[in-house]
């Protein structure tokens, strides 16, 4: 491979230049290096034929219009987000507790199986299910649609514009990790390797999905198990739950 | 406080320069999708904060620093760059002085990578700026944008001759 040589690059003027003035700008330093230069010259060109083509078929109003209409859902749901950080907290709180309550009398420990789903206390966001796996790790997934915020437990769709974080709760610390293997073999990471400490964790990082048809599978565990699940495709050591796209509004 | 952009003259700005703008935003992030709401997220900035922008010497410059930030955001907060099956920039031109194989590398690359090197590789393999207009830009010296070209174009070359 021949990497950008900047002898070369330094013949011609910098890329914002020669944009601006296929804009409309002036730039007599790059008007008179046009005069000269062929590839430059056919550059502008075809960038001002490509900005006319846009300009026919976008509405600026339009888009200023939507643009202040997403700050002020923004602004909107950042202050949800603060007081959904200040509540998280007390919930957890209330869900041990209501755990520790439900223990039988014996004082064994209430484990759940692999799979199962128990209603636990309600949440700030829709659903009211959560499952739990072996381990004592409580799984959910927060799904971001058009500004709201959903938690789902199990296979679930997406469509163009969704955002999915993990929210893994754990009674012990230990390592986790999390992420979305397609159907292609390509991993997105959403929780990396870590060591967590005991209670409810969100991944740090989000995947968003554009309109591209979404064949995935959302694989959470430990990291072994993990990198396993994704070199073997045998995934009965994780969660794994499938996700698909389903059509738009 | 910041000077705050009036809608109309945000709709002159996108009118003028919104092709370019979005353009930018697919070439970085190579997602059609992510590259509209970068675009949108940078003139909501703009919107609130984006005065300056009239009175600065070069507009477009000014604007691509913007959408830069913007478009760096969302590699960060995904840590990785996108290969999308749909990842086609708006118009398929490309600096006269840059390699494009090169250029294609460094841009996959790009989620990997620290806020300076993000920065250096759009302003060398996206705006073909030579090593003093970098060091001006990034506000580095020259010595150290030198060792970070360097260190770009082996890992560009690594992933490149994987890759083929």
């Amino acid at each position: 491979m021949q990497p950008a040589s900047n002898d070369q690059s330094t013949k011609h003027p910098a890329s914002h230049r020669l944009d601006a003035v296929a804009a409309g700008d002036a730039d007599e330093g790059v008007a008179a290096h046009l005069g000269s230069c062929e590839a430059c010259a056919r550059q502008v060109a075809e960038l001002r034929e490509q900005a006319a083509r846009f300009r026919g078929a976008n509405d600026a109003d339009a888009f200023v219009a939507g643009a202040q209409a997403s700050a002020t859902r923004r602004l909107r749901s950042s202050a949800i987000a603060r007081i959904g950080f200040v509540a998280a907290p007390l919930l957890a709180a209330a869900v041990v507790l209501l755990l520790l309550r439900a223990r039988p009398p014996d004082g064994a420990p209430g484990l759940v199986t692999p799979g199962t789903v128990a209603t636990t206390a309600p949440s700030t966001t829709a659903t009211t299910a959560e499952s739990h796996f072996k381990g004592g790790m409580v799984v959910a997934v927060v799904r971001e649609r058009e500004g709201k915020q959903e938690r789902l437990v199990g296979p679930f769709q997406v469509r163009a514009g969704d955002r999915v974080r993990v929210e893994v709760s754990t009674d012990h610390a230990g390592p986790l990790a999390a992420g979305l293997l397609t159907d292609a073999g390509e991993w997105v990471t959403l929780l990396a390797p870590v060591a967590l400490e005991s209670g409810t964790h969100y991944s740090e990082l989000d995947a968003r999905f554009d309109d591209t048809p979404t064949r995935a599978t959302l694989l959470v565990g430990t990291p072994d198990d993990v990198a396993r699940a994704r070199a073997t495709r045998d995934f009965g050591q994780v969660v794994a739950w499938r996700i698909t796209s389903e059509a738009g509004p | 406080m910041p000077d705050s952009l009036s809608p109309t003259d945000a709709a002159r700005l996108y009118e003028r320069y919104g092709f370019f703008l979005l353009r930018r935003c697919r070439t970085i992030l190579r997602d059609a999708a992510a590259a509209d709401d970068a675009l949108q997220q940078a003139f909501e900035r703009i919107l609130r904060s984006g005065g300056a922008v009239l009175h600065a010497d070069e507009p477009l410059r000014w604007l691509y620093r913007l959408v830069d930030r913007c478009c760096f955001d969302v590699l960060r907060s995904r840590r990785r760059s996108i290969e999308s099956a749909h990842g086609e920039e708006l118009g398929e031109t490309a600096h006269p002085g840059v390699d494009i194989e090169a250029r294609d590398a460094a841009l996959k690359l790009l989620g990997t990578m620290s806020d300076d090197e993000m920065k250096i590789a759009v302003l060398l393999f996206v705006d073909g700026m030579s090593q003093g207009e970098i060091a001006d830009e990034v506000g580095l010296s020259r010595v150290t944008v030198n060792k970070k070209i360097k260190a770009l174009r082996v890992r560009a070359g690594q992933y490149f001759d994987r890759a083929s």
